[in-house]
């Protein structure tokens, strides 16, 4: 089904910047516990993974930090609306902001340090250069809001929620690394209208224990999550705003070229309660394998084969791998050992 | 669950039967909260451990100690009379850290707050949040006899418009016309007894107030009233736990070393939900629905009890 006539659509992916080394992919969250897959609140205590594992710390930083951070201040300049913060958000912005000075500057001293001298705090962050010396809640010492700034030097998609009528509204977020969603469009929702489009978790009370569950998360103890897609090419930024950029690309996979396409997205979701605006946080860190990195670990392809097979069409469909799912399947055919 | 090791640095009286402690951490700096939080401290009481939830008073932006508030009751289970009798600076108490069910509604255009008494204690953090959710309070404060004022100063200090309803002189506040004469947008906020609470929630509805603007916290309930002991059987450890009148199940099944998840020990935030295979529950929580507690299978462990003199836990 390839069209002669589509623009060229593999992204420049800025050099070999996002290649994964063996480390990384030995270290990647590969989501599936079994051969099968369906939606459910799959919440575990955050940041205990053993050393060096994606889960080692509250946020990941891996070696894609500096890349991340440039493909992140590009888009910002195209896009100024991939950061937007509701004006009742100003309390969660400051709290994320502690939050990531506090635990980067913990678990990777070599790379981060944090002075605190009451409100006067001096930032240092050695990987992109940066030294700064601002008042804590004083937004005019800062080059812009708390929430731009930090988010600017901080691995992942951050989404800010306001905790109010037992709900948690998307009232503010930093989201250059969407899998096919819009902060713009989502911007204000409750938890239930964000979630909308999902399929089949509505129906079988997955939203509704999910928000019984973050209700409760205490300051004290962080959860996370795996979710996953498929995308096509290394695209980070797969946002509905910029689909017609990204869209067509699923029309270019082949038998041939599925391997290389063809990469297996995982998002790791950390959800903190903030807490000095008792909000909760939403981050979002993005590790992508294509299938030919994937099948290093034979095991896991063999996995995500058994699981491609048995997806409900509707998650297949939402999930946008309709078109080459058959193609994976088949390229991941040589990996099924029957055992 | 995590628990925070603290000192007892200072103990203050601010009135008659009101004492302040201020707590500091034995190991480093503590958590930040928000305004509204509350702590659970576990109290080594000579009738066994108490747990008991205070709020936090103190500044949210303060981050070396916290302070609470603790009135002497004579009908309490001994939390009370523990802190004000043999309590001491100096002192190590082990506390949970601070959470939050009682939390400001942020987008609110007016924040309405109506404090009972000793219900002024999670308005004390409230008025002193950010200035700009501030600016926008109003505290009605309503007390038996004005002549006691516990903290004022504190109160004064935040420069919000305080009403002082001394009910001695004038008799209970008139809930449904304060409500009636607030600007529309504006969220209320009560925590005082459950008479207080009962009425601000009546008059709201009366006067057509949307559900999600009215906001309230009701106190640890001192004693369980008209309750009768019973004996939960834990099915699955095959176990027999008694429970007796003074004594919540939460409680009867910690003092058994069962660990059961909690957060405000009050029937007001559900964490210590558990399932129930038989009997009948007798529902006292105010956090679920009315169908939610139709189901007959689930209960709050730190309020509800039995109908009958027993009930058989999935535990």
């Amino acid at each position: 089904m390839t069209n002669t006539k589509l623009p060229a659509v593999e992204p420049p992916l800025m050099g070999d910047a996002f290649e994964n080394s063996p480390a990384a992919i030995a270290r990647f969250p590969f989501p599936f516990l079994g051969d099968s897959y369906m939606y459910s609140v799959n919440l575990t205590p955050a940041g205990k993974g053993a050393p060096a594992a994606y889960d080692e710390h509250l946020f990941d930083v891996d070696e894609h930090y500096v890349a991340e951070m440039k493909l992140r201040a590009l888009i910002l300049e195209k896009d100024p609306d991939r950061c937007i913060a509701l004006p009742h958000m100003m309390e969660h912005q400051w709290d994320l902001l502690e939050l990531i000075m506090e635990k980067y500057s913990q678990d990777y001293p070599e790379h981060f340090s944090l002075e605190r001298d009451g409100d006067d705090w001096h930032w240092s962050n050695r990987l992109l250069d940066i030294e700064e010396r601002f008042v804590f809640g004083d937004v005019s010492s800062l080059p812009c809001e708390p929430m731009e700034y930090i988010t600017r030097q901080a691995q992942g998609d951050w989404i800010l929620m306001d905790h109010r009528e037992g709900d948690f509204w998307l009232d503010a977020g930093t989201l250059t690394l969407p899998a096919d969603w819009s902060l713009r469009f989502d911007l204000g929702m409750s938890f239930d209208e964000w979630h909308g489009p999902v399929p089949l978790a509505h129906e079988a009370g997955v939203f509704k224990r999910a928000k019984q569950f973050l209700n409760r998360i205490r300051p004290d103890e962080p959860w996370q999550r795996l979710n996953w897609t498929i995308t096509i090419g290394r695209r980070w930024d797969t946002s509905s705003d910029t689909y017609h950029e990204w869209g067509p690309d699923r029309l270019t996979v082949t038998p041939e070229n599925v391997g290389k396409k063809a990469h297996l997205r995982v998002e790791l979701q950390v959800l903190p309660r903030l807490a000095r605006s008792n909000g909760l946080l939403f981050q979002i860190r993005t590790y992508m394998l294509s299938l030919e990195e994937l099948s290093t670990n034979p095991a896991w392809a063999k996995r995500l084969r058994r699981v491609l097979q048995t997806l409900p069409p509707e998650i297949s469909a939402y999930k946008g791998m309709t078109l080459y799912r058959e193609m994976m399947i088949d390229w991941l055919e040589p990996f099924e050992d029957g055992i | 669950m995590s628990t925070l090791s603290v000192r007892i640095a200072r103990i203050q009286r601010e009135s008659d039967s009101i004492s302040r402690f201020t707590l500091e951490s034995t190991d480093g700096a503590l958590p930040s909260f928000s305004a509204g939080s509350h702590v659970i401290l576990h109290l080594p009481t000579s009738g066994g451990e108490i747990r008991n939830a205070y709020s936090l008073i103190g500044s949210p932006f303060e981050r070396g100690h916290y302070e609470i508030a603790v009135l002497r009751n004579p009908a309490s289970r001994g939390g009370s009379s523990y802190l004000h009798l043999h309590a001491c600076e100096g002192d190590l108490l082990k506390i949970s850290p601070p959470c939050n069910w009682f939390s400001i509604h942020v987008p609110a255009r007016r924040h309405l707050l109506i404090a009972g008494g000793i219900g002024i204690t999670p308005f004390l953090a409230y008025l002193q949040s950010r200035e700009d959710w501030v600016r926008r309070m109003e505290l009605v404060y309503c007390v038996r006899d004005a002549r006691e004022l516990p903290f004022a100063e504190a109160i004064q200090a935040s420069r919000v418009r305080v009403t002082v309803h001394e009910s001695q002189v004038s008799g209970y506040l008139d809930i449904e016309r304060l409500l009636a004469r607030q600007l529309l947008g504006t969220h209320v906020y009560c925590c005082g007894p459950g008479g207080l609470i009962d009425a601000v929630t009546a008059s709201a509805e009366h006067l057509g107030w949307p559900k999600g603007t009215v906001h309230f916290e009701r106190f640890s309930p001192a004693i369980f009233p008209s309750a009768q002991p019973f004996e939960a059987r834990l099915a699955r450890s095959n176990r027999k736990v008694t429970v007796p009148p003074e004594l919540s199940l939460l409680e009867a099944l910690e003092r058994d070393g069962v660990d059961v998840p909690y957060s405000c020990r009050i029937g007001g935030c559900g964490t210590c939900e558990i399932a129930v295979r038989e009997g009948s529950i007798d529902h006292r929580d105010h956090c679920w629905t009315d169908d939610e507690r139709a189901c007959g299978k689930r209960m709050l462990a730190c309020i509800s009890r039995a109908k009958n003199d027993h009930l058989i836990l999935d535990l």
